[in-house]
């Protein structure tokens, strides 16, 4: 009588498992990042296989100019990275001017600093692109670059800060600061995104961050190439920018300045199929293919024991969107009333005057 | 029932607001450019426009890839529509070395009797407080506007001195001026300064050619011989 109960809870738990399946009853994990930036699931390879006809032709991108207004006096160099042999190209002395590409990463170094006695900071700038909205600003004015004593005193204390610098939308101008404002993150709330907020509020023309790490110590990341540090890369006053010659610094777009993939196999990277990883005796290349004697391996057994839950792509699949604000146009025009009044000419009081009539030209 | 028709043509009225297409803060070229777009005697015709600066200032218009040599002003000179002109600013009063480079985009023509295009060109006012500004890091927008005859202000320019009203930060210029007449150039200026091996083609958009014009003198109005009779304030006692 007891093996009743039994099997009827078995047969429920099997019934349960049965109609909700695997995946109600586990969390979901996504694999690695590594696996992520692969085409997609059980496709191998370095990465994208489908290599372009012809190459992309660089884009011309346009120049910002940057203005570095405070403190006077300040020394700005782009920055080379540490241990690299370059020597130190000659200092932009705030007040002073810089065209930078648009769209372009740069990082700078900051010495003699009035009132600061040997403080050397590195911030880093993101030049943001132009846009319908800030190419008029952009195409008549600089992007001012400052940093108060105030942001001064939080770098040296050990606080990261960003600057973004913006302009903002009419309903948030304030007719200050010439038309431009700027969001920094020691002054808004916690947890207040200064780059979210100030696109709120506008369109984003340059992000500066910049904290008190000195990255030219022995052992720092900063020893490497900038360009191993998610896309920072290293400037130069020396490069000139596609179609003027303005010593500017080089932007560390990725992939180079204006190339949109980075990443061609075959052509930056290793050709497409070809293994990376290792084989079981420490060799690169397929297991299969004796390196120069006789093979020997006879047989090389991997079992997977990777629990894999991957369901049926749907069949159909049903989306509701919905944007906030919804769109209010007005009610198209279906009667235009069109009503042009010429002024009586010599009509009434209002006669041209008298004097006007002896107003001569010559030529 | 009079009252009953006033109340609805009121409130049809309130109820149609006006959606335009451009803004005053639009990439320069974009508004002339769409106006080429519209059809009209537009395309190819040089409008003729009168540049004038503070007393000192020297002007120069950018020519082939590079700025020609500055002049006195008052310069006049055809510019076409769409196109956006880069100038020079130079000498100011007060300010010396100080160089401002300013732009002129011509978004509509004037229609001035046929011959006469050359003697009514659109006037283009580069004031000392703009120029200062811009100096600082400011960005001006002046809308250059032909004055609608129903509305226009009844007074006369002193020295030819332009009259200009000074919208609100928050208020679009392009939009006053199209509420008081119709735009037909847009001024803009700041900071901007050309890289320091001289101007490029992005600096200058690329340069679109010009027609200079001759400066024509204006002779001023015959003082008559007699004065005029004096107005009497007070009626004469009969």
């Amino acid at each position: 009588m007891r093996r009743y109960p039994t099997f009827l809870l078995v047969v429920a738990l099997c019934v349960t498992v049965g109609s909700v399946g695997c995946s109600r009853h586990r969390v979901h994990k996504t694999p690695p990042a590594k696996m992520l930036m692969e085409p997609g699931p059980g496709v191998g390879g370095p990465g994208p296989g489908v290599v372009m006809s012809g190459y992309p032709m660089p884009v011309p991108q346009m120049a910002s100019q940057l203005a570095f207004v405070a403190p006077q006096g300040m020394w700005v160099r782009p920055w080379m990275g540490a241990g690299d042999g370059m020597v130190e190209t000659e200092p932009l002395v705030a007040p002073g001017r810089q065209n930078v590409l648009q769209g372009g990463f740069y990082r700078y170094k900051l010495t003699n600093i009035p009132g600061r006695p040997g403080v050397e900071l590195y911030p880093s700038l993101e030049i943001g692109p132009a846009t319908p909205r800030t190419e008029a600003y952009l195409s008549h004015n600089a992007i001012p670059i400052q940093l108060n004593e105030q942001d001064l005193d939080q770098i040296l204390s050990g606080n990261f800060i960003t600057k973004v610098i913006y302009l903002p939308d009419p309903e948030f101008q304030t007719g200050l600061d010439g038309g431009i404002d700027t969001l920094v993150s020691s002054r808004l709330n916690a947890g207040v995104d200064p780059i979210v907020e100030a696109d709120r509020r506008g369109s984003i023309l340059c992000i500066m961050r910049v904290g008190n790490i000195d990255p030219e110590l022995p052992g720092m990341p900063g020893e490497l190439n900038m360009g191993d540090m998610g896309g920072v890369s290293p400037a130069s006053f020396n490069q000139a920018m596609p179609g003027a010659p303005i010593a500017m610094g080089s932007p560390g777009v990725y992939g180079g300045p204006g190339f949109a993939p980075s990443l061609v196999a075959g052509v930056t990277g290793p050709q497409y199929g070809m293994p990376i990883t290792g084989t079981p005796i420490g060799l690169p290349g397929p297991p299969h293919v004796p390196l120069g004697v006789p093979a020997g391996l006879q047989r090389h057994a991997i079992r997977n024991g990777t629990h894999v839950c991957m369901p049926d792509p749907p069949k159909k699949i049903h989306m509701r969107v919905k944007q906030k604000p919804g769109y209010s146009y007005p009610k198209p025009v279906n009667r235009v009333n069109l009503v042009e009044s010429n002024r009586a000419s010599g009509q009434g009081s209002f006669k041209q005057p008298l004097v006007d009539i002896f107003n001569w030209m010559k030529n | 029932m009079l009252l009953g028709l006033a109340g609805t043509s009121l409130a049809t009225a309130q109820s149609t607001p006006l959606h335009y297409r451009h803004s005053g803060d639009m990439p320069p070229g974009a508004i002339g450019r769409a106006q080429l777009q519209r059809g009209g005697p537009l395309p190819g015709f040089f409008q003729p426009v009168e540049i004038k600066a503070p007393r000192g200032a020297l002007v120069a218009f950018a020519s082939q890839g590079n700025f020609e040599p500055t002049a006195a002003t008052p310069r006049r000179a055809g510019l076409l529509i769409g196109s956006v002109y880069r100038l020079k600013v130079t000498e100011i009063d007060g300010y010396p070395g100080v160089e401002v480079f300013p732009t002129i985009e011509i978004i509509d023509r004037i229609y001035p009797p046929p011959g006469l295009e050359a003697k009514f060109p659109i006037p283009i006012q580069l004031t000392q407080d703009d120029l200062v500004r811009a100096s600082e890091g400011q960005m001006v927008t002046r809308v250059i506007y032909l004055e609608d005859p129903e509305s226009a202000l009844p007074a006369a320019e002193v020295d030819g001195e332009q009259y200009w009203f000074d919208v609100g930060p928050d208020q679009d210029p392009l939009l006053v001026a199209d509420t008081l007449g119709r735009p037909v150039a847009i001024l803009r200026m700041g900071g901007l300064l050309p890289g320091r091996f001289g101007p490029d083609q992005q600096f200058l958009f690329g340069s679109p050619p010009y027609k200079p014009l001759a400066t024509i003198e204006v002779i001023p109005s015959p003082v008559p011989s007699e004065p005029l009779p004096a107005v009497p304030h007070e009626l004469p006692e009969p």
